[in-house]
């Protein structure tokens, strides 16, 4: 029993070590992922009329929030290039530097864990810190854009 | 997190982009129609167990347009070259849900997680046995062979969906990269590197599966 518990606190104390590393690896970034929030901002804007944001971004956050796969995350991307027509170029000028920004965080999981379970729940993490930081740069854009200022 | 989440989220995905980028070399065109991939897509949600014969049908349809290009007077070589990856392509969806040693296919990734009560080593050939026992061992042997298929096919029936959400959306990915004129060509060093990531995947293979089999996820 004790053998047990020390065991279940061992696994904790690692998970919660791993789950810092994801953490911090959020923050250290943060700029670059604002970048991409940034890139969305250009690329999408908003609603001007109806003083709306896309809701494809929604739908991005959304996923990255919901998704229990990540993959399912790297497929919205794909199938939001797939059925985008021609003339309204916005996921297809963005969805690579999104694919390759999901990539690196993929590469990062790996790096944390060897376990696939654990890296998998690693990398949903990732993309959750991610996702948040994308789209809150592309909100405080529109509302930087609504109240008339730059960023 | 089951094991299908988990294979979903690497093999099958990595296996999608390499089989498919393998297939279409440096071409810029994409062999199908999108209608065509969402109707794989459909079939693989709804009725998986028919992709195979769908894809078979829709190859003898393209291989009998390649033949009658062929039989004119003056075929164009580019329109047969397009019915051959068109062939090729829906030869490659049925290998998916083949059973060849061969090749990767949904259930030969299926055969790596098999119960061991079910092995082929199991099996019993006695040399010099009695009738009696000879019929008990091929009871045993029909046993073992009919539980593998069941296995199998409840595999297929969980699995080959969730591979082609993965394939058919590379297809679009695919088809929507040969529209911006960026299909073929810079794929070489994607394959490369899916390659090397099932390079790294083969030697982790005995660790994973362990740590599924640790994790309960392979029944």
């Amino acid at each position: 029993m004790t053998a047990l518990s020390d065991k279940l606190i061992q696994d904790k104390l690692i998970q919660d070590k791993l789950i810092q590393k994801v953490d911090s690896y959020i923050d250290d970034n943060y700029k670059t992922f604002s970048k991409l929030g940034n890139r969305f901002f250009e690329v999408f804007s908003y609603d001007k009329e109806k003083n709306t944001i896309r809701a494809q971004i929604r739908n991005l956050q959304q996923i990255t929030c919901s998704a229990t796969r990540f993959a399912d995350i790297e497929d919205f991307v794909k199938n939001q290039m797939g059925k985008e027509k021609k003339e309204e170029p916005r996921w297809r000028t963005l969805g690579d530097d999104v694919l390759v920004a999901l990539e690196e965080l993929r590469k990062k999981s790996e790096q944390l864990d060897t376990d696939p379970a654990n890296q998998m729940a690693l990398r949903l993490r990732l993309a959750r810190g991610w996702g948040r930081a994308v789209v809150s740069q592309y909100l405080y854009r529109v509302a930087c854009d609504q109240m008339g200022g730059t960023s | 997190m089951t094991l299908v989440d988990l294979l979903s989220d690497t093999i099958y995905r990595q296996q999608a982009a390499k089989q498919l980028h393998q297939l279409l070399g440096n071409d810029k065109k994409f062999p199908v129609e999108p209608s065509q991939i969402h109707g794989l897509r459909q079939i693989a949600r709804q009725e998986p167990e028919r992709i195979g014969d769908f894809a078979i049908h829709q190859g003898q349809r393209a291989q009998s347009r390649y033949e009658a290009e062929e039989n004119k007077s003056n075929p164009k070589t580019e329109v047969l070259r397009n019915w051959k990856t068109e062939i090729n392509f829906w030869t490659l969806v049925a290998n998916f849900c083949g059973d060849s040693p061969d090749r990767w296919s949904v259930k030969t990734e299926g055969r790596a997680y098999l119960p061991e009560e079910l092995h082929y080593e199991n099996l019993r050939e006695v040399p010099g046995a009695t009738p009696q026992e000879t019929q008990q061992n091929q009871q045993h042997n029909n046993r073992i062979r009919r539980g593998q298929r069941e296995w199998l096919g409840e595999w297929d029936k969980e699995h080959i969906p969730a591979f082609f959400e993965r394939f058919c959306t590379h297809c679009l990915y695919c088809i929507a990269k040969a529209e911006m004129g960026q299909l073929g060509g810079e794929n070489t060093n994607e394959v490369d590197e899916l390659v090397q990531q099932e390079q790294n995947d083969n030697q982790a293979g005995d660790v994973m599966q362990t740590a599924f089999q640790q994790a309960n996820l392979v029944e």
